[in-house]
């Protein structure tokens, strides 16, 4: 029986790597972690509708007309953008955009989420709806 | 016939304690044996990247894991057990679990080796014999207040040992 137990130890010594250590009590290997974190920009809301995410650089186009002429911003706490422009935008033209249109440009903090309001007229259609822009930058 | 008698002379010579009229014979030899301790533990490879991305508030929700690697284990000594150590600590905000499965010893489970600059066991109780190609375990957690990371890395050290 120790026979074939030793068999088996010396097969399991044939099976590791060659530099297998005798007469020692102690051995170590070693690996090696490669870890990151990373963080998506993103629009958590825009009034009442869900903005679409976003990222760095790009503009979120939301997509539906919004009569309201107070928008409110919240971006979420995974935007680590430094401002974020509302860009009022006659459906009509987009050309209409400009910016000075904007009221109000946000800032939001490089990380954490927050919230703020931002007030615009658009200078010819008052009570247009209008399309929202939402830059985010880094 | 005079050289005949001259080497009778010579047989105390050679064996000069050689009784005469015995039926037996002894002489003795010492023979020192001595098993050497073999310990040896191997791993294969790295782990691949761990990456958090959009930690939330707690680690439990931002939680990555690998088991793509595997370590062997051999040793002729009793009560053994396998530690690990970190290099350098963890950064504020993220957590490096570990966790090694074990058929000769007991695993203590997945095991907090952030800052493990001091080894700590991840598997005890290990006896004479073989453990080959035990699955490894990395868990990878961060929360929201950990920094943007691009790529960091730690070297992990186990140790076999008494």
């Amino acid at each position: 029986m120790k026979v074939l137990r030793y068999s088996l130890w010396f097969c399991a010594l044939s099976a590791l790597p060659a530099t297998a250590v005798f007469g020692q009590t102690s051995s170590s290997a070693v690996q090696t972690v490669t870890f990151s974190v990373k963080r998506t920009h993103g629009v958590a809301s825009l009034g009442t509708q869900q903005g679409a995410a976003g990222q760095s650089q790009n503009a979120a186009d939301l997509g539906d007309p919004i009569a309201a002429r107070r928008v409110r911003v919240s971006v979420g706490e995974s935007a680590s953008s430094s401002s974020v422009d509302v860009l009022p935008v006659a459906a009509s033209s987009l050309e209409a955009a400009s910016t000075s249109a904007i009221a109000t440009p946000m800032t939001v903090p490089s990380t954490g989420s927050d919230q703020k309001s931002s007030s615009y007229i658009h200078p010819s259609k008052s009570s247009a709806s209008t399309w929202v822009v939402m830059t985010i930058t880094d | 016939m005079g050289a005949r008698k001259n080497s009778l002379f010579l047989i105390p010579l050679f064996f000069p304690f050689a009784t005469f009229a015995q039926v037996g014979s002894s002489v003795t030899q010492t023979l020192t044996i001595e098993v050497k301790p073999i310990t040896r533990i191997a791993v294969n490879g790295n782990p691949g990247s761990l990456v958090v991305v959009d930690p939330s508030t707690s680690f439990d929700g931002s939680t990555v894991s690998d088991q793509s690697t595997s370590y062997s284990m051999l040793t002729n000594l009793e009560n053994m057990k396998i530690v690990a150590s970190i290099s350098a600590p963890m950064p504020s905000g993220t957590k490096l679990m570990m966790k090694l499965e074990s058929t000769n010893g007991s695993s203590d489970g997945l095991v907090d080796i952030s800052h493990a600059v001091t080894p700590v066991d991840l598997v005890i109780g290990i006896n004479r014999g073989s453990d080959l190609n035990q699955a490894i375990t990395y868990a990878f957690a961060a929360d929201i207040t950990a920094p943007d990371m691009e790529s960091a890395s730690r070297v992990i050290t186990l140790t076999l040992t008494q």
